[in-house]
């Protein structure tokens, strides 16, 4: 008897055939770590990602789902300051490119899609609509993908994003019921368009808890921005701030975001 | 094989069932055989995972042997023992819910109870968004279309899912009124 599309707990379009992954070379500051590269299928694209995992134990680990910002990659520099520590300190962190980004790169569509959502009204093409609903998929599936790894407790799973992976995770979180914690960095509310409302059901991620982590000089989140999306959220909550701007989040504030994984996911 | 379960083996599920009933175990042997590749088939397509799948198989057999005098025959044997399959996972994901760290008690945030946080997975986030665009475009082709009364009762019924009673209540109308003003707001949208 076949079952209904929603009888699935995880996500009804993932494929567990499509998965590969293989050993990699972890970031060169961290050489300790054991890195794995793995890629699977979604909605019809092929999706990138990297696992990085502590040294030596066997695990199973809790595990980080991190994304990347606008214009970045699962393995850009800041992705490494963050992953890099949390993973020295026995979180798991998985990236993925989104689309449009890092090995999914196409320069052309980028431009238009970083024009709509910097004036959506005036460049409408849909693109950033499409990149809201193939993001959501991928990360859907990249849990999927990664908890099929003996290393990694599936019943320990938090959420951390800059920027743009904080808007989207805010997005993807509220529905997403393996998240058991999010981190949300340098996120803000307004930005983008109808496409990109991270306000709308983030509330629906409690009694989760959620950490929102701003800089005071963020040239491209406004204050206002940022304390929008915050409000909308549901306790339990926090809202931490520190020196710094959108390219320059301090390494104090990646410390307080691995103190609270290491509090809910950390036994 | 030998001859025994040869014979036993072409006996169908209400004869094996019966003889199960009965105390005959050794039949359970051949219902377990027989639906065992669906089950596991069922399992291993929603937990990706062999050595989970293969424990919940086991659950599931369990099950169905302790509540196999609730199986009335009503609907095949096979499709009711896939019920028993998804209740047993739907109760496992529920056990599998992980211990949480509570904040400090100086913290307002212990006041959650986050061992029992109710999360129920209904949709994916894709579909979630999907959804959402959805409600957001019959608002607003509802707001276009519809009369302030009629965009009232379609806001009432169909976006707060308040019954035809409650809002006859609530409006002070008659239930035949709530309904074919509601009709033809619904035939207004579709046109």
């Amino acid at each position: 008897m076949a079952g209904s599309r929603f009888d699935s707990p995880f996500s009804p379009q993932f494929d567990p055939r499509s998965v590969t992954i293989r050993s990699s070379s972890p970031p060169a500051e961290f050489p300790e770590l054991n890195s794995k590269s793995f890629s699977f299928a979604s909605r019809g694209d092929r999706v990138p990602g990297r696992l990085l995992l502590p040294e030596g134990g066997e695990g199973p680990f809790p595990l980080i789902l991190l994304a990347h910002g606008a214009s970045g990659a699962k393995d850009a520099p800041y992705m490494d300051s963050a992953a890099g520590p949390w993973a020295r300190r026995g979180l798991a962190v998985a990236s993925i490119d989104f689309p449009l980004h890092g090995e999914r790169s196409e320069a052309k569509l980028y431009s238009l899609l970083a024009a709509e959502f910097a004036d959506p009204d005036r460049n409408r093409l849909g693109l950033a609509d499409d990149f809201v609903r193939q993001s959501l998929a991928d990360l859907t599936d990249a849990l999927s993908a990664v908890c099929g790894c003996d290393e990694i407790d599936a019943n320990r799973i938090g959420y951390a994003g800059f920027s743009l992976g904080s808007i989207i995770g805010a997005m993807f979180c509220s529905a997403e019921p393996r998240i058991r914690a999010a981190a949300l960095a340098l996120g803000g509310a307004g930005l983008g368009g109808a496409s990109l409302d991270p306000t709308r059901d983030i509330a629906r991620f409690a009694p989760r808890p959620i950490l929102f982590v701003n800089a005071n000089d963020d040239e491209t989140i406004p204050r206002e921005a940022a304390l929008a999306l915050s409000a909308a959220a549901a306790e339990p909550k926090q809202h931490l701030w520190f020196e710094g701007s959108h390219s320059q989040l301090p390494g104090q504030a990646l410390k307080a975001m691995y103190q609270f994984f290491a509090r809910h996911l950390i036994d | 094989m030998a001859a025994a379960e040869a014979i036993e083996a072409t006996k169908s599920d209400g004869e094996l069932i019966d003889l199960v009933l009965g105390g005959d175990r050794d039949s359970f042997e051949i219902l377990y055989d027989r639906y065992f590749p669906r089950v596991f088939s069922f399992l291993h397509r929603r937990l990706n995972n062999r050595a989970d799948t293969e424990e919940t198989v086991q659950e599931v057999f369990i099950n169905v042997f302790s509540s196999l005098e609730s199986f009335r025959g009503e609907s095949p044997f096979g499709a009711w023992v896939l019920g028993v399959s998804r209740r047993t996972l739907a109760n496992r994901f529920k056990k599998k819910r992980h211990r949480t760290v509570p904040y400090d008690s100086t913290e307002v945030l212990e006041t959650v109870d986050m061992n029992n946080p109710v999360i129920p997975r209904s949709i994916t986030p894709l579909e979630a968004y999907e959804c959402t665009e959805r409600i957001d475009q019959l608002n607003s082709m509802a707001a276009e279309c519809l009369s302030a009364d009629q965009l009232q009762l379609f806001e009432m019924h169909h976006i707060h899912h308040q019954s035809i009673h409650q809002i006859a209540l609530e409006l002070n109308k008659s239930e035949d009124a709530v309904k074919s003003n509601l009709y033809r707001a619904r035939k207004l949208l579709l046109t």
